[in-house]
C-alpha cells in the first residue's frame, strides 16, 4: 500500500509535467496558446500554490499575501540592475528577500490568528504599498516603477564582458526569457514549485499543519509548539509568492509598487477558493481559470459584441449588447464575480469539489449497473 | 512506597472573588489510580487546567517528576509527558482515523516541533504500524477518512464500549498512542487522575 502511495504521486507529477510543458498545444483551440498568457498562467499557478500551503492546509486566510510577490519582484529587477542579467541568481534572490520579509511580518503577524491575522496582513500590505510610493522612491522608483537601464551597474556582466546592444533582457545562459522560452522557464519553476507543494502535503508537517487549522489548541494539548509550524509555513507560502514575483521580473524586467495592492492579494484568495483550497490542484485550476477569462473577457468590446450578435433584428442587437457589454473588457470583473458567486454558493469545495462530485456520480452509475463489471475500490 | 510522580503543591486560583481552588496539596503516586469527586463548580476542572498550563495559578505549583509544570506551554507540559483528555469531542475531523492517531505519535517521536517537509508520510511505515497496532488494540484498523458519528460507529461495532462517553474518541487516542507517563481524564461526573506504568506498556 505503501509503495502505491508512491506510485501514484510519481504518476501525478509525471501527468502533471507532460499536462504543462503541453499547455501551448492544448490550450491553442481556445484562444489560450501565447505565451504572454501561458507565462501568467504558470507565475500566478506558484502564486496560489504557496498562498494554499498557508491559506488551504494552516487555515491563515492572508489579505495581503501580494506583498512578497511585490517584493520579489523588486528584488530581482535590482539583482538585473547590479549584478547581471542571469535568471537564476535573480530567482533565488527574490526568493531570499521575500523570505526574510515573510520571517519578520509573520513574527508579528502570527501572533493573531482569523480575522485580526487577515486585517494584520492587509496592514502589512498597504503599508508596504504606500511606503513604495512615497518613503521608498528611491529603490522602488515610485509610480514609474522600477525599470533596467542601459546606465545599470551590472557589475558582472561588464567584469564579463557580455556585450550589450540596446537595453538587455534577462536571460538563462544565453537564451533570452522573453515569449515562448520565458514560458518554459516559467513552467519548468512551476513543475518544480507543484512538486515541493506536493511534498509538503504528504509530509508530516504537512499533516500538522492541517491538524493546526482544524484544531489549533489541541494541537498545543497534543505536545506540539504550533507557533514555528505556522512560521514555517508563512515563510514557504511567502518564499512562493517571491519566486512568483521574480518569474514576473524576469519574464517583463518591470517591478511597479501596484503588484503589492489589495487588489493583487484579493486575486490570490478569488484563485485558491474558486480552485479549491486545501487541495493540490485547486489553487493552479483557480489560477487558470481567472487569467483565462481576464484575458478573453477584456479583450472583448462593444464592437466585437455588435459582430457576434448581428443576426438579431437591430432594436434587440442593441440591447443585448449594451447589457453584454457590462461584462467584458473593462467589466470583466463582473463576470468574474458572478462565477465566484456561483462557485461558492453551490461548490464550497471549488472547482475540486466539482470534478469530486462528477467522479462519484459517474462511480454511482457504474456500480448500480447490474452488468457493469467495474466494482467499488472497497 | 513514596513513588511521587504528580505533585500540586499549595495551589491557589480565584476567578474575580469567587475562590476556585484553595490550598490545594495532592499527592499521586505512580500506578495509583485517583478520583476528584465533587459537586458542579466545586474546581476539579480548574484542577485539571492547572496541571495541564491551561490555567495558570495564582500561587503554587505543579510538578510532575521532579519538573515544574506551573508556568510551562501546553505543549511542553505534553512534552514532558502529562496528556490531558477532554470531556468534550476533541479531534481533527477532516483527517482519517490513521492520521489522528499519528499526530501524537509524531509529537512523542519528533517533539515538540521538527520541520521534517520532505520526508513523505509513505515512508513513515515505523510510526504508521505503531498507529495501527494502537488502532487494533481498540479493534478498528482503517484509514478511511471517517467523521465522529462513523468512528462511534466504529466502536461499538466491535462492542467496545467507550468507558467516557463516544466524544472523547480522539482524545483517549491522543493518549493512548502517546503513551503518557500520567493520563488526566475527566469523565462527564467524576475526574479520574489515571496513572500508567512509565515504561510506556
Amino acid at each position: 500500500m505503501n509503495t502505491n502511495f508512491l506510485r501514484n504521486d510519481m504518476v501525478l507529477m509525471a501527468v502533471f509535467t507532460v499536462v504543462v510543458v503541453t499547455m501551448p498545444i492544448w490550450l491553442a483551440p481556445i484562444g489560450a496558446g501565447y505565451p504572454d498568457l501561458l507565462q501568467k498562467i504558470a507565475i500566478y499557478g506558484i502564486f496560489a500554490i504557496g498562498f494554499n500551503i498557508l491559506f488551504g492546509l494552516t487555515g491563515y486566510l492572508s489579505f495581503g499575501h501580494a506583498d512578497f510577490l511585490g517584493v520579489g519582484s523588486y528584488a530581482a529587477v535590482w539583482r538585473f540592475k547590479l549584478f547581471s542579467m542571469n535568471v537564476i541568481p535573480a530567482i533565488v534572490f527574490g526568493v531570499a528577500i521575500a523570505g526574510v520579509f515573510a520571517l519578520l511580518i509573520g513574527y508579528v503577524s502570527l501572533r493573531r490568528s482569523g480575522i485580526y491575522f487577515s486585517i494584520l496582513m492587509l496592514a502589512f500590505a498597504q503599508m508596504s504599498y504606500n511606503l513604495a510610493y512615497s518613503v521608498l522612491t528611491s529603490i522602488t522608483n515610485g509610480e514609474t516603477g522600477l525599470q533596467l537601464l542601459q546606465t545599470d551597474a551590472r557589475v558582472l556582466d561588464h567584469a564579463l564582458g557580455i556585450a550589450e546592444t540596446g537595453l538587455p533582457t534577462p536571460s538563462f545562459f544565453g537564451i533570452e526569457t522573453i515569449d515562448w522560452s520565458g514560458f518554459y522557464v516559467c513552467a519548468v519553476v512551476l513543475i518544480f514549485a507543484f512538486f515541493f507543494g506536493l511534498r509538503i502535503f504528504r509530509s508530516p508537517f504537512g499533516i500538522a499543519l492541517r491538524a493546526i487549522k482544524l484544531n489549533q489548541n489541541q494541537m498545543n494539548y497534543t505536545g506540539f509548539n504550533t507557533r514555528p509550524h505556522t512560521l514555517a509555513a508563512f515563510v514557504v507560502s511567502g518564499m512562493y509568492a517571491g519566486l512568483a514575483g521574480s518569474l514576473l521580473a524576469i519574464t517583463d524586467p518591470l517591478a511597479g509598487a501596484e503588484r503589492m495592492q489589495w487588489t493583487a492579494s484579493g486575486e490570490v484568495v478569488l484563485m485558491t477558493i474558486l480552485g479549491g483550497a486545501g487541495t493540490l490542484l485547486g489553487p493552479l485550476l483557480g489560477a487558470g481559470i481567472i487569467k483565462y477569462f481576464e484575458n478573453i473577457f477584456s479583450a472583448y468590446n462593444e464592437r466585437v459584441l455588435h459582430g457576434i450578435f448581428d443576426v438579431l433584428p437591430d432594436g434587440l442587437e442593441h440591447a443585448v449588447v449594451s447589457v453584454t457589454s457590462l461584462f467584458v473588457g473593462e467589466g470583466w470583473h463582473l463576470t468574474l464575480g458572478l462565477l465566484f458567486m456561483l462557485v461558492v454558493i453551490f461548490l464550497p469545495g471549488g472547482v475540486m469539489e466539482g470534478f469530486r462530485r462528477l467522479m462519484k456520480l459517474i462511480r454511482r452509475e457504474r456500480s448500480s449497473n447490474p452488468a457493469g463489471a467495474a466494482q467499488p475500490a472497497e | 512506597m513514596n513513588d511521587i510522580v504528580l505533585h500540586v503543591a499549595d495551589v491557589h486560583k480565584s476567578f474575580g472573588g469567587l475562590r476556585a481552588l484553595s490550598n490545594i496539596d495532592l499527592q499521586i503516586e505512580q500506578g495509583n489510580t485517583h478520583a476528584i469527586i465533587g459537586p458542579n463548580g466545586a474546581g476539579k476542572s480548574t484542577l485539571l487546567n492547572v496541571c495541564v498550563g491551561r490555567i495558570v495559578p495564582d500561587a503554587g505549583a505543579v510538578i510532575f517528576d521532579g519538573a515544574t509544570l506551573t508556568g510551562r506551554q501546553p505543549h511542553e507540559i505534553n512534552q514532558l509527558g502529562v496528556a490531558r483528555v477532554f470531556q468534550t469531542p476533541e479531534i481533527f475531523s477532516d483527517l482519517s482515523l490513521l492520521h489522528n492517531v499519528m499526530i501524537p505519535a509524531f509529537a512523542k517521536r519528533d517533539g515538540a516541533f521538527t520541520l521534517n517537509a520532505w520526508s513523505g508520510l509513505a515512508r513513515e511505515d515505523g510510526l504508521r504500524a505503531e498507529a495501527e497496532s494502537v488502532l487494533k488494540d481498540i479493534g478498528r484498523s482503517s484509514t478511511r477518512r471517517i467523521r465522529r458519528r462513523r468512528a462511534c460507529r466504529a466502536a461499538t461495532s466491535v462492542g467496545w464500549n467507550w468507558p467516557w462517553g463516544s466524544s472523547s474518541i480522539r482524545g483517549f487516542f491522543c493518549s493512548t498512542s502517546r503513551r503518557p507517563a500520567c493520563r488526566v481524564t475527566i469523565p462527564t461526573a467524576r475526574s479520574i487522575f489515571s496513572r500508567r506504568s512509565r515504561s510506556g506498556a
